[in-house]
């Protein structure tokens, strides 16, 4: 008689092996992906997720952040902001809470639900727009992304206020920074000054939180943002608190053009089903799982600009790993709360059913109970954290600024290791006119562990011109540090 | 009867399979001007509801009569400028300067002139009629062009607030015409549009 059930239980650990290592070879196909994504090897990323995409549906949101990123990597800046604004759909339609996924994720994973994202990943949906904006020059459009940030984060603190939560996420000053440089890009001054404001006010919490301060040249933006708006009381108040800020004269700004250079690197975090296991005496397991973010990865120490001879070092303005760590770390006591909840139901229903198993007088019921206990127990084999991320996003984001004369100019920007070794250069040539900004958005191609190339780097579509110089992206040669290098202008 | 049993489990399971292909997706023509308000985003019937309302209001204020009595009688010549999205939302600015073209020119009370962009391709194709392939007498002439009285610019601007399920969402059109000889803002006009939109709390 319990030969079948032996049987039975045989053939459910089968299942459950083959379970897991499909899971297994799937989280395998996409942490390659995200080295792919992390070494130039764009076209080989866009096949391994074109084989992963789709195959679950409630991963959707997943797969289409993902896409959106390799295809702005490919300079498709077009496709990959179709994907952005599908991004952005899938977002406000998971308001609504689909109850049946619910019931499957309590009662059995929180992979059941649809993944929703990090709330600082549905903000870099935004930002990840404003980029391919920028990269095609169109800066009004990237002011409306801009835009949708401020009210997305105004939109979650007071949510957050209104369920009386606490959090340091309340602020992303990397994105109120950047919406204040379109807008001074575009003349709109008071709207700029207000957005540096908001920035520094931010960078002084995340400073403080997260351990991303303030880039120095936000200073100058401030001091130089309030005088084109006219704020004098503003500017007095800069001038006051940041007497070391170096300024430009108006006449000196808007006879120059400005190239900002917003550079990331590497690869953020990923998660990691983390486990608390507490030992029975009666080999029941009784496991809490919660997912954990681990440790981010990157061989760019350093990033520099290099024109007209002069060489420009990229401030740190936005360091996504330690965002991603903290905010889950804060979400974490409700994630765990869950978990613990979800271990005692599973324990208690083992126990009841390995008593009925053993003490019931009924036949049927022992072995009704035995089938319950081995399905209780392949149900807590496969019970894993929900470990979903936006894995392709980039480690951290550096910014550099600087005024170029009015004419043609030739501009790389070296990603070094930490012994200044170059291990990426990319390069462009361009005409800048006085008075205007051009924004260059780029990311790091580190040497990939399979020796693969790296594809073309992408490239701005604003900038026109042909001839832009070949590009050296494998020269690892040691650099001494410059002796002087300069901050941003 | 096995048999029998199989084929219809079969036939049952080819029907739900076959339901399961079938498209949802239907197809209607409806009339161009019915309001079909979706998303909640800024939509065709904003754009044209905001440009009627906005040309109606700007020929219908002084500066028209005042110019033509001083220009004996004669249109004043219009052009529209940049009309700045600063809304929160990827709004297509080209149909809206098209639905205020339209709007002007219907209106039969000021002349209208190509944009920039429109007169560099006039240009283009003026330069090859005297290129010297197009018959004399059909060659459009050269140094002939009207030159605008009037621009016409302005911004989309919207303010959001959004709690729960519940986003209310207000759009400002302010539009202003400037003497293009002096200067002068002879005209101001705004049009605004609430709408609220209410997203379900759940779903099974």
């Amino acid at each position: 008689m319990f030969g079948k059930y032996r049987r039975a239980g045989s053939i459910l650990t089968l299942l459950v092996f083959f379970t897991l290592s499909a899971c297994a070879t799937h989280s395998e196909v996409r942490r390659k992906m995200v080295t792919d994504v992390r070494c130039g090897a764009y076209k080989n990323a866009e096949r391994r997720l074109a084989d992963l995409a789709g195959e679950r549906e409630k991963d959707v949101l997943m797969d289409v952040m993902d896409e959106a990123m390799i295809l702005h990597l490919e300079g498709r800046y077009k496709s990959s902001n179709a994907k952005l604004e599908r991004a952005k759909e899938l977002i406000d339609g998971y308001f609504t809470v689909d109850i049946s996924d619910e019931l499957a994720a309590i009662a059995w994973n929180d992979t059941e639900r649809a993944y929703q994202g990090e709330e600082f990943e549905r903000v870099m949906v935004h930002m990840l727009s404003a980029f391919n904006y920028l990269q095609m020059g169109l800066l009004d459009e990237a002011a409306v992304e801009a835009r949708q940030i401020n009210h997305k984060l105004q939109v979650y603190a007071d949510k957050l206020a209104a369920n009386k939560v606490k959090t340091s996420y309340t602020q992303d000053p990397f994105a109120q920074y950047l919406a204040g440089m379109i807008q001074e890009a575009s003349g709109e001054y008071n709207d700029a000054l207000l957005s540096y404001r908001d920035a520094y006010k931010g960078y002084l919490q995340t400073g403080r939180d997260f351990g991303i301060a303030a880039p120095p040249a936000l200073r100058s933006d401030l001091m130089r943002a309030a005088m084109r708006a006219g704020n004098d009381e503003a500017y007095l108040e800069f001038k006051q608190n940041f007497p070391n800020a170096p300024e430009r004269p108006v006449n000196f700004v808007e006879s120059h053009g400005r190239l900002v250079v917003i550079s990331s690197v590497g690869r953020v975090a990923q998660k990691y089903s983390a486990k608390w296991i507490i030992p029975d005496p009666e080999l029941d397991t009784f496991v809490i799982y919660y997912p954990k973010f681990g440790k981010g990865k990157s061989r760019i120490s350093h990033v520099t600009v290099s024109v007209d001879g002069k060489e420009y070092r990229a401030q740190p303005a936005h360091n996504l790993t330690s965002l991603a760590k903290k905010t889950l770390d804060e979400k974490s006591s409700q994630v765990k709360g869950r978990a613990v909840v979800k271990a005692i139901a599973m324990y208690a229903a083992k126990k009841v059913t390995k008593k009925l198993a053993k003490h019931s007088k009924s036949q049927t019921t022992q072995t009704l109970s035995i089938l319950a206990n081995i399905a209780l127990n392949v149900a807590d084999l496969l019970m894993q954290a929900d470990t979903r991320s936006w894995m392709s996003l980039p480690d951290k984001i550096g910014l550099a600024s600087m005024y170029l004369k009015p004419g043609h100019h030739t501009v790389s920007v070296n990603f070094l290791g930490s012994g200044w070794e170059m291990l990426d250069r990319q390069v462009i040539s361009f005409d800048i006119k006085a008075g205007q900004t051009r924004f260059w958005v780029t990311r790091s191609r580190e040497p990939h562990p399979e020796g693969k190339r790296p594809d073309p780097s992408p490239k701005p579509i604003w900038n026109k011109r042909k001839s832009t110089p070949k590009q050296k992206t494998r020269s690892i040669k040691k650099r001494r540090q410059p002796v002087s290098m300069l901050i941003n202008d | 009867m096995r048999r029998s049993t199989a084929f219809i489990l079969v036939l049952t399971m080819a029907a739900f399979l076959f339901a399961g292909c079938a498209t949802t997706r239907e197809v209607k023509r409806i009339d161009p001007g019915k309001i079909t308000d979706l998303s909640g985003h800024w939509n065709d019937t904003d754009s044209q509801q905001v440009a009627q309302t906005v040309v109606t209001d700007c020929l219908a204020q002084g500066w028209l009569p005042e110019w033509k009595e001083n220009k004996g009688g004669k249109k004043p010549i219009v052009i529209i400028g940049k009309i700045t999205n600063k809304s929160h939302e990827h709004i297509n600015v080209q149909t809206f300067v098209k639905d205020m073209q339209s709007s002007l020119i219907n209106s039969r009370k000021v002349r209208f002139v190509s944009s920039r962009t429109e007169r560099g391709e006039l240009r283009e194709e003026r330069k090859d009629q005297h290129s010297g392939y197009t018959s004399e007498g059909t060659r459009a002439g050269v140094g002939q062009e009207m030159g605008a009285n009037f621009m016409m610019k302005g911004s989309i601007n919207t303010i959001l607030d959004e709690l729960g399920g519940k986003r209310a969402v207000w759009y400002q059109v302010n539009m202003e015409l400037h003497d293009l000889t002096t200067n002068e803002v002879v005209w101001i006009g705004q049009h605004k549009i609430k709408k609220l939109i209410t997203k379900g709390n759940h779903k099974w």
